[in-house]
């Protein structure tokens, strides 16, 4: 049997541990506990471990009413099923243990994924006609268009020197092979997961979460659950493209669950360091830096091939 | 006690609605925040609109011009939700009580349903988590 359909289930339930991973480390950095994972006595009343918060935090979100504002139209309630479906469409793709869906050029439907699943985002939120959620959406496709370039050229560097669009044809320790690419997906995924220097989408001192502004209860909750599944898709992709130890069985899983962590930990490490970027600082970085290195990944994958 | 209670209780967003207040208030809450108090340790969020929240921590005496906007901020938080009225200002109005006073529209009871008071100008951040785990408690 194909084991690819619990794909999105793995995503999910990982996605969690992943996420609780980030708050954790943010926390330890910060000089704070962060979700508890044992629970003194006196709070188990409340709860005995914190280990499944995220979890907690969508099931409560589920559980809650839905105001929807007077002016939204229904696009607003439409968009986050669509997010939420592109995700776990998405998690099908990308192998997990080297488990997936694969065929010729799964790389390019998973680019197109990922893309859907931001786009349904920001086409929910500015049709609630919240001025916030404008502004919002407005920073995100600014930092969509500047970054899209470097995250497509960075994987093309592998594309092409494997030869390929399949990423089970990819997958290997290309830090090595490639380490300008690894560089460039990885600031292209702390943008993809508005990660502290590139939040400014969701700012929430600001522009009040941007794009989520207006969605409340269960809408807000099939967001989150988007945003989790982002997490774990994106990990496991930078895991499977750059991590990876070409293994089988139970040492497959066990090199896939020690990359997930170690990117996790770089994510949660960066997203605590550093302050957040303005917008116009932000797009001008992302031509400066991730756009250079990725022609550099480029042709350091080209020139070997083509040249010598 | 039913499931979606049990959820609420373990994962609380507060949004803190400023209502007039000094200041003080405020800043004892970013003491909650910090490594001292974390409040993150039981999952408790500071979320930064409405729509999100569970509980609304209201600081201040709540000026007249401020009303409708506490209004509808309390409209805009989806049900199940609590109110938590903090601050000598938003228990009774504190400093600000006075009948002669012609710009104070509340204590918070006044404007919207308190389930919690939290005493003190400004209440220590102790207190002000004593008072988060007790509305917790009554989801
Ligand atoms: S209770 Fe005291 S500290 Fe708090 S807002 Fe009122 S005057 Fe300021």
């Amino acid at each position: 049997m194909d084991l690819f359909w619990i794909n999105p289930l793995i995503a999910f339930c990982c996605g969690i541990f992943l996420s609780f991973g980030i708050r954790k480390v943010n926390a330890r950095i910060q000089g704070r506990r962060g979700p508890l994972v044992r629970v003194p006595p006196q709070w188990h009343d409340i709860n005995y471990s914190k280990i499944l918060q995220p979890l907690y935090d969508i099931l409560k979100l589920f559980s809650k009413k839905t105001n929807i504002p007077a002016t939204a139209g229904s696009l607003f309630i439409i968009s986050p099923i669509l997010a939420i479906l592109s995700g776990i469409l998405a998690s099908l793709f990308v192998p997990i243990a080297g488990v997936s869906f694969s065929y010729s050029f799964d790389l390019v439907v998973l680019f197109y994924l990922l893309m859907g699943e931001l786009l349904f985002v920001i086409i929910g939120g500015i049709t609630s006609a919240s001025l916030f959620a404008v502004i919002g959406g407005v920073r995100e496709i600014e930092l969509m268009l500047t970054n899209e370039i470097p995250f497509i050229l960075g994987t093309f560097a592998l594309a092409i020197t494997y030869d390929t669009l399949s990423i089970q044809v990819m997958m290997g320790f290309n830090l090595i092979t490639n380490p300008f690419a690894a560089i460039v997906v990885f600031l292209a995924i702390l943008v993809k997961l508005h990660m502290k220097p590139f939040d400014i989408a969701e700012a929430e001192s600001e522009i009040v979460s941007g794009l989520t502004t207006e969605y409340s209860g269960k809408l807000l909750g099939l967001l989150e659950a988007t945003k989790v599944i982002m997490l774990f898709v994106l990990v496991a992709l930078f895991t499977d493209l750059f991590l990876w130890v070409p293994s089988t069985g139970i040492t497959a899983v066990l090199v896939f669950i020690a990359g997930a962590g170690v990117t996790c930990l770089l994510i949660g490490i960066v997203h605590s360091l550093f302050g957040r970027f303005r917008i116009d600082q932000a797009t001008w970085w992302l031509f400066k830096v991730p756009l250079v290195l990725s022609i550099i990944a480029v042709l350091w994958a080209a020139i070997p091939r083509y040249l010598l | 006690m039913s499931m979606s209670h049990t959820f609420m209780k373990r994962s609380p967003w507060v949004y803190h609605a400023h209502a007039g207040g000094c200041n003080g208030c405020d800043l004892e809450i970013l003491a909650c925040m910090g490594p001292r108090y974390d409040f993150e340790r039981l999952g408790i969020k500071l979320v930064s609109s409405p729509r999100f929240a569970d509980i609304l921590l209201v600081t201040g005496p709540v000026p007249l011009h401020t009303k409708p906007f506490l209004e509808r901020v309390y409209a805009q938080t989806p049900d199940p939700k609590r109110v938590i009225a903090m601050g000598a200002c938003g228990c009774s109005g504190g400093v600000f009580v006075d009948n002669e006073n012609y710009s104070i529209a509340g204590p918070v009871e006044r404007i919207i349903p308190v389930d919690v008071r939290i005493p003190g100008c400004p209440p220590k951040p102790e207190a002000i988590l004593d008072g988060i785990l007790k509305v917790m408690r009554t989801f």
